[in-house]
């Protein structure tokens, strides 16, 4: 026996997602035979996974003995690190937005329609977005709405235009609620100006007055009677791509996205210290590696030249943003550009708290990088340096860590406007917090600075 | 052989505003055309019709 579906594969009826010894499958059940057939017949799937846009499969025989249900069962390509939407910055919701859009229109072209438009259903492969949902497809019947409008508006647009015309930081409203943002709430965070925008002023204003206005019709044919043609539902698809193309942010003016500018090291520290990094990460030889607090990427690519997949993660949604535009710019598929505050992970949501797990409940790095970090943690943050040791015992194997003592001109503006309690923020004092958990295999200071970049293994 | 599969709620409201939407879009769409072609018949038209109709839907 499998271990049974995924916490998060339950809704659908059509099938569910498995995981056995490792790898992942996805059972198709009988109720969705037709639509796979139609699917797969009418070469829409082969069209959107040439394109890139859907995660390709193999059929294959089940691995276990399959339930009642069952007509068959697929082996999904593998998607490196599972993200979610919270954790994504707006140019990464955008693009899922739009690649959700442009498979709606190409699958309405064959005569099919998305039955659903969450946006769960993209996963991210370095700065390309994919569609991973292979049964979310269905055979269109003439003349009906298309069902998952709602759902997009709850789960894209709404989040996609409070971060753009209201705060950026309300794209994590997506963490409170599962099913999107409800639409009558986004209307009430918007500026006015927004309804200046006719797409929007409709998808959003109108559509949350409809939603109450309706909310509860007992009657089935108030809805049942609504007839659209595929032309009206291509004009619907296009007037939410115009109103998600129009939408923008820049990221610019927030704490850190221009960390680099002006730096601590002068440009021959850090060169330098890119060297350092480099040694270290040939010296562990990892598959997969964290950047924690990575900023803008900058070494995070250094790792993406020696390992196979990097996860990128930053506080500052500036910052993800720039790192995500690189990557997409240089077409990059190792890194992961992600949205991470250390100090409040993504905790697990949705049903039992099971639907999608804890952000560090889904992977394991063989090696993490935190550079310029543990002043955050420390001082910003006041976490204990033994329990920041502890913490990535829990998550890794191999650690290049740099410590950035009082002296360091960042940490004296952290120290400018409080009482220094930190007794123990010293090196020996961070050293002495770490000896428990972590064996110190390379120490040097960093020329330029006042810092000192360690390589350390975990104790066994 | 095609059972139909609608697991999630439409929502009577977002049936109905859809389908008013997607009218509007498409009047929207007509008229841009109609509006390149006046411009074009003045030999003012540096957009094509086909332009035209692709820009059109988004403002509704």
């Amino acid at each position: 026996m499998h271990e049974g579906p995924l916490a998060a594969s339950f809704r659908d009826p059509s099938g569910f997602v498995f995981n056995h010894e490792g790898v992942l499958y996805r059972q198709v059940n009988q109720v969705y035979a037709g639509h796979y057939a139609e699917l797969v017949g009418t070469g829409l799937c082969s069209r959107l996974q040439e394109a890139g846009l859907l995660i390709r499969h193999e059929e294959v025989d089940p691995p276990v003995a399959p339930d009642a249900a069952h007509h068959l069962t697929l082996r999904p390509d593998p998607v490196a690190f599972v993200s979610f939407p919270y954790e994504w910055c707006f140019g990464q919701l955008r693009e899922a937005a739009l690649l959700t859009l442009r498979i709606q229109r190409e699958a309405l072209a064959a005569g099919m329609t998305l039955k659903d438009a969450s946006a769960y259903n993209v996963q991210f492969r370095g700065g390309e977005p994919v569609f991973i949902d292979t049964l979310s497809f269905e055979r269109r019947e003439e003349g009906a709405p298309w069902v998952a409008y709602g759902q997009f508006c709850r789960h894209f647009l709404a989040p996609l235009v409070l971060m753009s015309l209201s705060d950026v930081r309300l794209g994590r409203l997506l963490a409170l609620h599962v099913d999107g943002v409800p639409l009558d709430l986004a209307s009430a965070l918007l500026p006015r100006r927004a309804w200046l925008r006719p797409a929007l002023f409709a998808h959003l204003w109108l559509h949350a007055r409809y939603q109450r206005r309706h909310a509860s019709d007992a009657d089935p044919e108030v809805a049942r009677r609504r007839s659209l043609s595929r032309k009206q539902l291509e004009n619907l698809v296009a007037s939410l791509e115009g109103a998600v193309r129009r939408l923008e942010w820049d990221p610019q003016g927030t704490e850190w996205a221009d960390y680099y500018d002006g730096d601590s090291y002068g440009d021959e520290g850090f060169a330098a210290k890119r060297d350092r990094v480099a040694a270290h990460l040939d010296a562990i030889a990892p598959e997969t590696v964290w950047d924690l607090g990575a900023n803008t990427g900058v070494f995070s690519r250094i790792a993406a030249e020696r390992c196979d997949r990097v996860v990128s993660f930053d506080v500052d949604p500036a910052c993800v943003e720039r790192n995500f535009r690189q990557a997409r710019e240089e077409g990059d598929k190792q890194i992961l550009p992600l949205l991470l505050d250390l100090t409040n992970p993504s905790p697990g949501i949705g049903w039992a708290n099971r639907e999608r797990p804890p952000i560090f409940e889904r992977g394991r790095p063989d090696a993490i990088l935190a550079l310029a970090l543990i002043h955050h943690l420390a001082i910003s943050n006041n976490v204990p340096l033994t329990r920041v040791s502890r913490f990535l015992a829990d998550a890794t194997d191999h650690l290049v860590i740099e410590f950035v003592p009082k002296a360091d001109p960042k940490v004296k503006v952290l120290l400018a406007s409080r009482a220094d309690v930190f007794p123990d923020y010293t090196q020996e004092g961070f050293e002495a917090a770490f000896a428990p958990d972590w064996e110190v295999l390379d120490a040097a200071a960093l020329s330029g600075s006042e810092r000192t970049l360690y390589r350390m293994r975990r104790r066994r | 052989m095609f059972g139909v599969i609608l697991y999630i709620d439409a929502g009577t409201g977002s049936i109905i505003i859809q389908g008013l939407i997607a009218a509007f879009a498409g009047a929207a769409v007509t008229a841009r055309l109609y509006w390149s072609r006046i411009k074009r018949t003045f030999g003012r038209g540096a957009t094509k019709p086909d332009e035209a109709e692709q820009d059109a839907p988004s403002d509704a």
